[in-house]
């Protein structure tokens, strides 16, 4: 296959308002469809928050498409390290942001998605950024 | 509507590389449309209880408490 761009860890409100096909937020929706012109990676926080939105089934499904097309989605089951989540809650993310920042750290990802404020705004001065979905849809090439 | 014999002709008649190219859309057309199946269930559910046209602070707001929820379980201290 053709190797996608970009890795990217899609945080966890991406997924849901995308999968709720949220009005107010339609990029995340077109961003959960553009998936195969970017990798995802979905880290541990991120699944276990997912498992707590969706039922059994709905993540069984989910699971399915994440085994079925694994050049587009990657998953991580490790906990990202303590000591790294201590360090970015000390520059201002909250425990859980941090913990995904942390995460992305680990796996090597420069970029992580969200709709998050607040996150969008802690990171400045650390080697990754957090865009929301329209800056990253814009970096996409036209499909 | 050309056959499934014809289809795979005329796609072996191209490069590899368009080969390649055209085998990556169409996987990433599966991933969509399972992707759309999975919303609209999930939608259906929400919608079954009441829960699909919630503001979107309401959704914020579980995010955010599922969020600190598994984080302080996880990384407690």
């Amino acid at each position: 296959m053709t190797t996608p761009v970009d890795r990217w860890l899609l945080d966890t409100n991406v997924w849901i308002f995308g999968l709720r096909r949220d009005p107010t937020l339609p990029t995340c929706t077109e961003l959960l469809d553009r998936i195969g012109s970017f990798v995802v990676t979905i880290p541990l926080q991120v699944l276990k928050e997912l498992n707590l939105n969706l039922t059994q089934h709905e993540m069984r499904e989910l699971y399915q498409l994440l085994n079925s097309y694994p050049d587009f989605i990657e998953v991580s089951w490790e906990s990202a390290p303590s000591e790294r989540v201590r360090f970015f809650e000390e520059r201002g993310c909250r425990k859980g942001d941090a913990i995904i920042t942390a995460h992305a750290e680990m796996l090597g990802i420069k970029t992580i998605i969200s709709e998050n404020r607040q996150f969008l705004q802690t990171i400045e001065g650390l080697p990754l950024e957090v865009v929301n979905s329209a800056a990253a849809l814009a970096r996409l090439p036209l499909s | 509507m050309q056959s499934i014999e014809d289809l795979a002709r005329e796609i072996t008649a191209l490069d590899p590389s368009q080969q390649e190219a055209l085998l990556d859309k169409v996987a990433q057309l599966n991933l969509q449309n399972g992707m759309h199946k999975l919303a609209e269930k999930y939608r259906a559910r929400l919608a079954r209880e009441g829960r699909l046209n919630v503001t979107q602070e309401k959704v914020w707001a579980e995010l955010h408490r599922i969020r600190e929820e598994i984080a302080i379980h996880d990384y407690p201290g």
